[in-house]
């Protein structure tokens, strides 16, 4: 605990990791649990404790300290701690103030970090709907039409899917919004990260290394337009 | 221990996975042919670090093959390979140095395609499941919401009930006393008062008592089926023998109960519709003689309650007005006591516990008021 009575971030960190890595989901859960009911919010705990273990992660494959199975399980076992923490956190109960669609290019392994955008912003007040991963271009314009969000959110992890990430920012630009305002397209991502010059080349508006990064852009945007 | 640089055993062609022969530099020599198939292109020749993928793997692998040099023990790590620019699943590879040649064997571990692909549903199933827990948690708040905003309309109903029957009914009470005290004038006074005044004193006194009957009927009615007691084990013969006795019937009136069953239910309501349906039927009779019959139908999770009358009976045209509020079928005989509220609350009293409220009658053949209620309300039931 800190002095705050609010338990130590670093701390949950350390658990949760240690939790994730022997692949122990009941415990990761109790750790999670347990900080949700110290009172510690649902933004905190996606930024300080469950990106920095995906990273981690990611960086002891790359050093060859864990397998891919390993990593798989951490992300099952992040998403399964996401949606808990998500049924616990406190979100605005009212009307949506703006709308945000989300679509990752790859397949599901790579979805946690647009669900981790979606989830945050719901606890901004915003109505953010995470559409799935390798979304079909002709289903995403059609929610796109169906729905006018504010922003469209598009990840990949892949170099290798840039160009179906640039086909699908064309398709939605040329949804007509029928006099409404176009939505924002925010592109996130390894490549981005790497390159965030890459955002202006596939056709984007903005793009952000992280969730946490995407929606303190997503609200300066629209503190400004508002 | 005389293996011959760069050349492989033709055997190792059907090798389940990648099999190459790397120089002390890292450079391929020879291949079991898996690599050029999968990458699309030649390998021999080309540095092993190329075929990797740049960002991820390629430190990896600089990592791995420094250490089999330096160790000359077997090194394993997952790489990803990359074929223009299109990256592959990583893949388990064990890097061997051959000690008389100086030279590495980099082999594939095969993989049963099964448990990658039970990988990969796996993973989509629980990319469904974080989908459907979200809408869940979505759709539990959004009840939430709608439950709040009921409670809340609930209690300004409640508060608009009470001060309705509050309010109308204080200049009520004045009225009544005003009626009595003029009575009192009138007797006290030195002109006796004319018959036709006690008279309209008397409607007075009529009106006023009708009027708080409506109120009475009109918050029974609004409050009706919320803030039940519990439910407990009402016999229905005994509470249909107190409501006789309550409404103390003229001689006019034959009431015969017949076979009624013990249910679960709060009394209050059960006793509010079996006494509207039975006084209803002796006042509907207009002090003509009347027989009415109450009975019970098992009906599965319900009860089925019957008051029959063989009074007037009710036109077809009227069966679906007669239900609503403040609909009265003809001018009562008493009209102090007839509010058109009775069969409304019937009906939702019913309704309120789950069940139903239908009449069938025919003009001159009486009438048949039908109640579904449930042997065990208040608690959840099956198969529906």
């Amino acid at each position: 605990m800190s002095a705050d009575g609010m338990p130590d971030m670093a701390a949950v960190y350390d658990a949760y990791l240690a939790a994730v890595r022997r692949g122990e989901r009941r415990t990761a859960f109790a750790v999670v649990d347990d900080a949700s009911r110290a009172g510690l919010p649902l933004g905190d705990i996606y930024v300080h404790v469950f990106q920095p273990t995906l990273r981690e992660i990611g960086r002891l494959w790359q050093h060859n300290e864990i397998s891919v199975a390993d990593e798989h399980l951490a992300t099952a076992i992040t998403q399964a701690a996401m949606a808990r923490v998500y049924s616990q956190a406190m979100v605005a109960d009212a009307e949506a103030a703006h709308t945000l669609l989300a679509a990752c290019a790859d397949t599901e392994r790579h979805e946690v970090g647009l669900r981790m955008l979606c989830d945050l912003l719901e606890c901004e007040g915003w109505d953010a709907r995470y559409l799935g991963a390798a979304v079909p271009i002709e289903s995403l314009v059609a929610m796109v039409r169906e729905q006018r969000p504010d922003v469209v959110a598009l990840s990949t992890a892949l170099p290798a899917h840039l160009p179906r990430l640039r086909a699908m920012v064309a398709a939605v630009r040329e949804v007509d919004g029928n006099g409404a305002r176009p939505p924002l397209i925010l592109v996130g991502g390894r490549p981005f990260v790497e390159d965030p010059g890459l955002a202006d080349t596939v056709g984007a508006d903005l793009t952000a290394p992280d969730a946490m990064h995407a929606v303190t852009l997503l609200r300066e945007q629209f503190r400004r337009s508002a | 221990m005389t293996t011959a640089a760069s050349v492989l055993p033709p055997c190792l062609d059907a090798f389940p996975g990648v099999v190459l022969i790397l120089s002390g530099e890292g450079m391929v020599t020879a291949s079991n042919g898996r690599a050029e198939r999968e990458l699309g292109g030649p390998v021999a020749g080309r540095a092993f670090g190329e075929l990797v993928d740049a960002d991820s793997s390629r430190e990896k692998w600089r990592r791995m093959l420094a250490r089999a040099r330096d160790t000359e023990a077997a090194v394993s790590a997952e790489l990803i390979l990359t074929s223009d620019g299109e990256l592959l699943d990583p893949r388990p590879f064990t890097l061997l140095p051959d000690r008389c040649t100086g030279e590495f064997w980099l082999v594939e571990h095969p993989r049963d395609a099964r448990l990658d692909l039970l990988r990969d549903e796996a993973t989509g199933v629980n990319s469904e499941l974080a989908n459907t827990q979200r809408t869940l948690v979505k759709e539990q708040r959004r009840l939430r919401r709608a439950l709040a905003e009921l409670e809340r309309s609930n209690h300004a109903l409640d508060e608009f009930a009470h001060a309705i029957s509050h309010d109308l009914k204080a200049p009520l009470r004045a009225i009544g006393n005003y009626a009595t005290w003029l009575r009192e004038d009138l007797a006290g006074a030195e002109s006796p008062a004319s018959p036709a005044s006690h008279a309209h004193l008397q409607r007075l006194d009529e009106q006023v008592r009708r009027m708080r009957a409506l109120i009475d009927g009109a918050i029974a009615y609004a409050r009706a089926g919320r803030a039940d007691a519990g439910a407990e084990d009402v016999d229905v013969g005994a509470l249909a023998r107190d409501i006789v006795a309550l409404l103390d019937p003229p001689a006019s009136a034959d009431i015969r109960l017949l076979d009624l069953p013990t249910i679960r239910s709060p009394r209050a309501p059960l006793q509010q519709v079996l006494q509207n349906l039975v006084d209803n039927a002796i006042k509907h009779a207009g002090g003509r003689p009347v027989r009415v019959t109450v009975d019970a139908e098992d009906a599965g999770e319900f009860v089925a309650l019957r008051v029959a009358d063989d009074g007037p009976g009710i036109p077809e045209a009227q069966h679906e007005r007669i239900w609503g509020l403040f609909n009265t079928l003809q001018p009562s005989a008493d009209p102090s006591t007839s509010t058109g509220i009775g069969l409304a609350l019937v009906r939702r009293l019913a309704e309120a516990q789950g069940g139903r409220a239908s009449v069938a009658s025919e003009a001159g053949h009486g009438a048949t008021f039908t109640v579904l209620w449930p042997k065990r309300s208040g608690e959840p039931t099956h198969g529906n």
